[in-house]
């Protein structure tokens, strides 16, 4: 085997062997969950439906047609936006005791092997198993709604339909998305036990701590320029910041948000570089 | 020819050669307020199996979590073959196995485990193994979340023979085995062991093992107070059971056959190390210590 402090074969070795010593866990999962999902699905299916008795009704046959059941989509889209953070946050309570905790810090990877197995479970498995999950629901709510109604008129919702249903999403989006489940891959290296939970806690006290700070702020703007007193009326005509600032602050809030992103995805590494027992 | 100096010198490639762990220096500690160890000097090398003695709470155990990069020292150094330890690089952790005393196994099949496991040990010796877990008596096809506590150990015990590391680090590998697997054990190890391998085992089951070892390091608080050849140890101390204690006696206690003592060793007359005397000499006797001063790194 290649020596060195990373090895891509390595990090396959890695994935291989989490994925075959839990294979048992996330087939039970997978099963376990996408059942359950598929009970609220058809749920869903049925109060987009209309009325429950009413199985053939046009709603409820045209609600089954691909992308047209938007609000079952968005169900989907929420589960698995939900489940990657929790899989995420999650991902090292494997670890979390001090047995298991030797046995992954002795096994013969570098921390750079490790942490990139790290990074692909987080982002790709993990995901993975969410999309197994929807699709396992899927199966079940599309069988259970052909035996009700026209199988030929059944279709498989997908969660992506959320996505083209909504153009704007756009780069921001997009990253804004990707940043909570990277807050999470942090959470899960921060805390040792628990890290779900705590991160859920952690990033509440950050948000209040930030929406306390912002009014915080605002009043003090309005207070300098306009006098603003706490429990006065207040007139303002034109604008508090020039438009000319528009694209400095758009540009200092990507430089922010990408920054601490990156603090994010990175502090991790050098958190399992000094991992102990 | 050659004069004194180079011997020397043949002497120093030779211990570097040989010397496989080598603690410098060394303080640790789980909290900042009760270090264990501080200032810690030991050196180990290859060719030997080494008991590693002390009483409860003195670190044994974290001695070896600190040579398998476990753990990572609050000052000094602790290196294997030159490289810290705790930079856990891959072909140091393939070469250094450590067997804790409570280990992780999944509850899958072992030849499933193998498979996934064996391919970061690249000199792994699949014969080995089988011999290892044919004398174990453990099948090969057994699911390690179905067996007991002693045959996962003897699975654990096979893979770590047969991993190819040149350095065991064992702490209480007895504990959970049953009597013939005792001796099982035993034998495996005897059968592991050349001249390249290394093997330290941390143990208060000295009868266990008092037949295997061949090298004793006695720790007490800070410092090592033996570190020594049991050969060494059998030229320098005489155990010996009689009536009552020898006036000479470094230590003494109330045996089956009357009293157990420790004494100077005399000339051409050695005899089979007792670690337990042994291990109660060193730590109730100044003069037992004086002798091996000299030695102790």
């Amino acid at each position: 085997m290649k020596t060195g402090t990373f090895s891509i074969n390595r990090v396959w070795l890695i994935l291989r062997k989490e994925l075959v010593e839990r294979s048992k866990w996330y087939v039970s999962r997978i099963l376990g969950i996408g059942v359950a999902l598929a009970v609220v699905a058809f749920l869903v299916t049925y109060a987009e439906g209309g009325s429950i008795d009413n199985h053939n009704s046009e709603l409820f046959i045209l609600t089954t047609r691909a992308g047209i059941n938007i609000t079952l989509a968005k169900v989907y889209w929420a589960f698995i936006f939900c489940y990657v953070c929790y899989g995420i946050g999650s991902l090292n309570s494997v670890i979390a005791d001090r047995k298991a905790r030797a046995s992954w810090l002795l096994l013969p990877a570098s921390t750079a092997d490790k942490y990139v197995a790290r990074l692909v479970q987080a982002f790709v498995i993990v995901p993975l198993a969410g999309a197994c999950m929807v699709g396992v629901s899927e199966l079940l709510r599309c069988a259970f709604a052909a035996m009700l109604v026209d199988a030929s008129v059944v279709r498989f919702v997908s969660p992506l339909a959320v996505l083209t249903m909504d153009k704007d999403w756009g780069i921001g989006g997009a990253f804004a998305l990707f940043s909570v489940p990277a807050f999470f891959f942090f959470g899960s290296f921060l805390f040792r036990r628990g890290a779900f939970f705590k991160t859920v806690l952690l990033g509440g006290a950050i948000l209040a701590a930030m929406t306390f700070a912002t009014m915080a702020f605002v009043y003090v703007l309005l207070r300098i320029r306009y006098g603003y007193q706490f429990h006065g009326e207040i007139h303002i005509e034109g604008d508090i910041i020039s438009h000319e600032w528009d694209a400095w602050i758009e540009a200092f809030c990507w430089v922010v948000h990408v920054l601490v992103v990156a603090f994010f995805i990175v502090w991790p590494y050098r958190k399992m570089k000094r991992m102990q027992l | 020819m050659h004069d004194s100096s180079d011997d020397t010198y043949i002497c120093s490639i030779l211990f570097n050669y040989y010397t496989m762990i080598t603690i410098q220096d060394m303080s640790f500690g789980y909290t900042s307020s009760k270090p264990i160890f501080s200032g810690f000097h030991l050196e180990l090398g290859g060719g030997m199996v080494c008991g590693l003695l002390g009483k409860n709470g003195v670190g044994k155990s974290t001695l070896l979590h600190l040579a398998a990069g476990l753990l990572r020292p609050t000052a000094g150094s602790v290196t294997y073959r030159g490289t810290a330890t705790f930079a856990r690089r891959p072909e140091m952790l393939s070469d250094v196995f450590l067997v804790p005393e409570e280990f992780a196994l999944p509850a899958i099949k072992l030849e499933s485990w193998l498979k996934v496991v064996t391919p970061f040990y690249p000199q792994f010796d699949n014969e080995h193994l089988a011999s290892c877990l044919d004398q174990f008596e453990v099948p090969r096809g057994c699911n390690l979340g179905s067996l007991s506590m002693g045959q996962r150990k003897k699975a654990f015990l096979s893979f770590a023979l047969a991993s190819g590391a040149t350095t065991l680090l064992m702490d209480e590998p007895t504990n959970g085995l049953d009597i013939p697997s005792k001796s099982q054990f035993r034998k495996v190890l005897s059968q592991f062991m050349d001249d390249d391998k290394c093997v330290i085992i941390s143990t208060h089951q000295v009868g266990d093992v008092e037949n295997l070892l061949d090298h004793v390091v006695i720790l007490d608080g800070n410092s090592v107070l033996l570190n020594c050849p049991l050969a060494d140890v059998s030229r320098r101390l005489s155990f010996v059971i009689g009536d009552s204690a020898p006036a000479d006696a470094y230590y003494s206690q109330p045996s089956v056959g009357g009293v157990a003592a420790v004494v100077p060793a005399e000339e051409g007359n050695e005899t089979d190390v007792n670690l337990e005397l042994l291990f109660n000499a060193m730590m109730s006797s100044a003069e037992a210590r004086d002798l091996f001063n000299k030695e102790v790194k």
